[in-house]
């Protein structure tokens, strides 16, 4: 109503009205652009990887695959070494999430107590990280020095503890009431006891977020496994997937110059879709599970971001 | 024995005991810090030893500068020096912003629940390896059957197929465009979450008094969340200077080098590869203090600008 008689008054202000329904139409195909843009790339995999390996050599695959068949994610199951690098990534993502939870919430926990001795030491001790490091070379020997090398232990120990996660530990701890503690203070229980049966189920939702960082971050992690493993058994599967580029850069331009060997030709084009096979299937763990952990996430950095 | 009174270390050592399990639950974080952070920040010496496993890095022999002045004369550390600062002002210019545009974009989105389907479309690139993302791209730039090639052959920008990962002249576009896919939409998560904290009586003023969306974003929305950018970008900066070994290394090739070869490559290839020890952890040490002293300018400045109290 008020609107109405705003505009019946005031000429300008239909104008103005129609501006922003262009404005509106221009932000809308602009977000869908970008949109398309950030999801596009992954659905052309995806429909590369359901297509017959000789077929794709013609181009024209864009929309939906030409050649329908399951042989490329078939046989990206048996490449060798991909079964026993998944058990390895799947095995760290556990191992490594729950025990760094656990590091980064105690910390968090105990830091957010007023009255700890030597808080300030250890709030420095954390913050010093985050700044300055020592670097790659020096990193590299110290694992050597631990005997860490080629240990599966490389994975889980060095990344237990992060500032960031922390932080934003402390930052829910120091919301909770103290009364919540009293009564089991009371009862005579350690802090172990109350940690583990009043703090950690109320921050569930902290809890939720970083666990799904944490999570990524292993699940994507290959540098470690490049630095700091030699011997095959203990490959990752991000890890076999950053050898994977130089092969697919190397049967590319096999492809490209052989122009008369056919046999080539064709070794080079299944071999790559079978190779955007096991990409497609490394990465649909990610974008089945994501969906239901977004709000999580999505919180999670807004409690970071307002502690920042 | 001295019986004395309980003095003030005595107090303490007697509160530090009483709170034991607290204690207790800081260790592990310390142990893993001290670990896998200061013991390799001890290592930094050998950048002035002459660094071989025989001897390890305290019994090492004492070189003084002499890594450092063969760093300033190695022409191979000015390319990469000259790429690692081209890169990162071309990250400053273009990856930081854009998820700050992004978000004030999908702010101004009529369908909410398609606004919301965007958004969680536009995190999706962020959860990939970047292992698996650079696998992926030379499918994508494949120049007969990428679709890359196809698309701008489609709409005439190019001619001919390109090669576009054996070209050194199309490296830093490609990293400033795989960094914007991976991130924007990520990033923009903080900026929405500003965003919707802001007090929307300021709007309903504006509306009153007839401000148009532009305007609004404008004097309302900008203003509001200015903070929350120069905190990113003081957060940001050591970030952006620190490179990305991950699209430099992986999809750095023969054909590239003479733009993908950045200071942390080069780290990798003198330490890892080549087992130049010493002079890699120059190179490193070099990078580190130069990230450190951005942090600290950027810090200065954005103080300065914006007169909120910075990082520190």
């Amino acid at each position: 109503m008020m609107k109405t008689t705003a505009a019946r008054r005031n000429p300008n202000r239909i104008r103005q009205r129609r501006g922003e329904a262009v404005f509106e139409v221009i932000v809308f195909i602009v977000l869908t652009l970008i949109i398309l843009f950030l999801v596009y790339p992954f659905y052309n995999c995806l429909i590369l990887a359901f297509n017959d390996g000789q077929d794709a050599l013609n181009p024209g695959i864009y929309l939906y695959p030409r050649m329908f068949s399951m042989e490329n994610i078939l046989k990206a199951v048996q490449i060798e070494g991909m079964a026993s690098a998944a058990f390895m990534s799947v095995t760290r993502t556990i191992i490594g999430t729950v025990l760094s939870i656990l590091v980064c919430a105690m910390f968090g926990y105990a830091v957010s107590k007023p009255g700890l001795k030597l808080r300030s030491l250890y709030m420095v001790i954390a913050m010093i990280p985050m700044f300055f490091s020592g670097g790659m070379i020096p990193s590299f020997l110290n694992i050597r020095n631990l005997g860490l090398y080629d240990n599966f232990l490389v994975y889980i120990l060095p990344t237990l503890f992060s500032t960031f996660y922390a932080i934003i530990f402390l930052a829910t701890y120091r919301e909770v009431p103290p009364s919540l503690e009293e009564s089991a203070i009371l009862d005579g229980a350690n802090q172990f006891t109350i940690f583990y049966r009043i703090i950690m189920p109320i921050s569930k939702p902290t809890i939720a977020a970083i666990s799904v960082f944490t999570a990524v971050g292993h699940w994507n992690s290959w540098m470690d496994t490049m630095l700091y493993t030699g011997k095959k058994t203990i490959n990752t599967l991000a890890y076999m997937f950053s050898r994977l580029i130089f092969q697919t850069q190397y049967l590319q331009s096999l492809m490209e110059s052989s122009d008369n060997e056919i046999g080539m030709k064709l070794y080079g084009a299944t071999s790559t879709s079978i190779m955007v096979g096991a990409m497609v299937i490394a990465t649909l763990p990610i974008a089945i599970i994501y969906p239901f952990f977004q709000k999580h996430f999505a919180k999670g950095v807004m409690i970071g971001s307002i502690k920042g | 024995m001295k019986k004395i009174s309980p003095g003030k270390k005595t107090r303490f050592w007697r509160a530090f005991r009483r709170q034991w399990d607290l204690q207790l639950m800081v260790l592990p974080a310390i142990v893993v810090l001290i670990l896998f952070s200061y013991l390799p920040m001890s290592g930094i010496i050998i950048a002035f030893k002459d660094f071989t496993f025989r001897k390890g890095i305290f019994g090492s022999d004492w070189v003084g500068l002499k890594h450092f002045q063969s760093i300033i004369t190695d022409p191979f550390v000015h390319r990469a020096l000259y790429n690692t600062v081209m890169l990162s002002l071309l990250r400053l210019a273009i990856v930081f912003p854009a998820p700050l545009i992004f978000a004030l974009m999908l702010n101004e989105m009529r369908f909410p629940r398609l606004k919301r389907v965007y958004q969680t479309m536009s995190y999706l690139p962020y959860f990939v390896s970047w292992a698996i993302v650079c696998a992926m791209v030379p499918v994508w730039l494949a120049p007969n059957t990428g679709f890359v090639n196809s698309l701008l052959q489609f709409f005439g920008i190019i001619k001919e197929p390109v090669a576009f990962l054996s070209e050194p002249g199309y490296f830093y576009g490609l990293t400033i465009i795989l960094e914007l896919w991976k991130s924007i939409g990520f990033s923009a998560i903080i900026y929405l979450a500003a965003i919707a904290g802001i007090d929307q009586e300021q709007y309903e003023a504006a509306m009153i008094d007839g401000a148009s969306k532009f305007q609004k974003m404008r004097y309302i929305t900008i203003p509001s969340i200015r903070g929350t950018v120069s905190l990113l970008f003081i957060l940001s900066i050591s970030g952006i200077l620190g490179g990305n070994f991950d699209v430099s290394y992986l999809l750095g090739n023969g054909g590239n080098i003479s733009r993908s070869e950045i200071l942390q490559t080069y780290n990798y290839h003198m330490g890892i590869i080549q087992g130049r020890f010493s002079y890699a952890t120059m190179v490193g040490l070099m990078l580190g203090v130069v990230a450190l002293a951005f942090l600290l300018i950027g810090n200065a400045v954005i103080k300065k600008l914006t007169k909120t109290s910075g990082l520190f």
